[in-house]
């Protein structure tokens, strides 16, 4: 399953890839990540927790950098399982592409394709689908406003 | 599948529960006839450590009329009882008919219409038909008592109102008005047992074709069971033609924000909404009530 959001940063490009080059504060922004730690080069251990009506997993995520093109695009990869909660194991990739803007602002695009295993994926496929536009969007929200913050 | 060892807690008081899930918070779960807790614990998508029933708890299976000449409905009865008991029958046949529609027979006598709306599924049977009804639920919890209407207890994707140490007690039908004619339509794409891929109630009062009240539950469609508002406001003070009737159900389909899973994309759910709407609504004009 496939979401994309674009969304438009009052930053110069500069700012916002460097911003991004800061996975831990990158991860923050993510609703529900509890803690981003560093295992090695571009690799990450993240520990999210999402909750839908009664159902709650949290995942114990490997996060990698896959790709950098310096101020145009990056891409990630991650897989996990459930280590509370609802059964279920997690494969994702998010692609995310920088354009600057006349203004002098930058242009955000997040492409991101979201898989769900086990029990959980087999009956949470509206959920899931559901539950990731809401990430993603709240995502966005809050990087827009975590950069903006840190430029002024 | 072997489910994980839980600690079980029989309680013979409501708010004895309340006590044990407020001790407990989230690693508690209640259970009554077990129709949905069950397969999601050993599907292991629920892993409590206490069980918490409320089944030997006197008088919550009871169907009574109430003071406002509805009925007020146990949180233990079973669909079975609701769809056989006489009263609901002579009532609100359109509960006795949506809950002759829950699942298979085994399922229709273990399961219970509170724990089938504390579930919180769309396709309930039940619930499309409590909203045309504009139920009530009364939700017990150990600070005291309160009533919320149907409608604001589904609150999303398996979400509803109730707090975690709360316990739904009963639920609250009011009399349907004099002339009111009724109807539960459900389309499960395999099999007639199958959860409602839509689910409509439909609640109407008309006087030639012109109608004076309408009343529409829709299960199946959003992430939770809804009504449907702004279909309602248009079908109502207008005289039902075919055509009125279709601009309704243009307006039934585009107010639902459908979910989509393996059983039908959001496209076909909003099809089958405006489809669904159009043959219940007609079918109340020219046939009257009827399953």
């Amino acid at each position: 399953m496939q979401i994309q959001e674009t969304f438009t940063v009052d930053a110069p490009l500069e700012v916002v890839w460097g911003f991004f080059q800061e996975i831990e504060r990158v991860a923050r922004c993510v609703p529900g990540v509890e803690s981003v730690n560093a295992v090695a080069p571009d690799r990450y251990r993240v520990v999210v927790t999402q909750k839908v009506g009664f159902i709650s997993a949290t995942f114990e995520m490997t996060t990698q950098i896959d790709g950098k093109a310096p101020m145009q695009l990056m891409s990630y990869s991650s897989i996990g399982k459930s280590v509370k909660g609802a059964v279920g194991n997690l494969r994702s990739t998010a692609r995310v592409e920088f354009e600057a803007l006349l203004g002098g602002g930058t242009q955000v695009w997040l492409t991101s394709e979201v898989a769900v295993g086990g029990m959980l994926g087999a009956l949470g496929h509206k959920v899931i689908a559901t539950k990731s536009r809401e990430i993603t969007e709240t995502f966005a929200r809050a990087l827009r406003a975590e950069i903006q913050l840190a430029h002024q | 599948m072997i489910l994980r060892p839980f600690e079980y807690v029989e309680c013979a008081r409501v708010h004895e529960a309340a006590d044990v899930l407020r001790q407990y918070g989230e690693r508690a779960r209640i259970i009554a006839g077990g129709t949905a807790m069950v397969p999601l614990m050993k599907h292991q998508l629920l892993r409590p450590d206490v069980l918490v029933s409320v089944l030997r708890v006197p008088g919550l299976a009871h169907i009574t009329r109430n003071g406002e000449g509805g009925l007020r409905i146990g949180a233990l009865a079973t669909h079975w009882d609701i769809s056989r008991s006489r009263v609901v029958r002579e009532q609100h046949p359109l509960l006795a008919y949506a809950c002759s529609r829950v699942g298979s027979p085994t399922i229709r006598s273990m399961g219970t219409l509170g724990g089938n709306l504390c579930y919180g599924e769309s396709a309930s049977d039940p619930s499309p038909a409590l909203l045309a009804l504009r139920a009530r639920v009364r939700l017990q919890g150990a600070d005291g008592e309160r009533i919320v209407p149907l409608e604001e207890f589904f609150t999303g994707f398996y979400a509803t109102a109730i707090a975690p140490d709360e316990v739904l007690t009963s639920v609250e039908v009011p009399p349907l008005p004099a002339g009111s004619r009724w109807k539960y339509l459900k389309w499960a794409p395999r099999a007639q047992e199958d959860k409602a891929l839509v689910g409509l109630a439909a609640v109407v009062v008309l006087e030639g074709r012109r109608c004076q009240m309408a009343r529409l539950g829709l299960g199946g469609v959003a992430t939770c069971p809804v009504v449907l508002r702004q279909a309602e406001r248009s079908l109502e003070g207008a005289d039902l033609h075919a055509r009125q009737i279709a601009e309704a159900a243009d307006m039934a389909a585009a107010e639902v924000e459908p979910v989509e899973d393996l059983q039908g994309s959001a496209d076909y759910r909003r099809d089958m909404v405006r489809v669904w709407f159009r043959r219940v609504v007609s079918e109340l004009v020219t046939q009257g009530q009827h399953p």
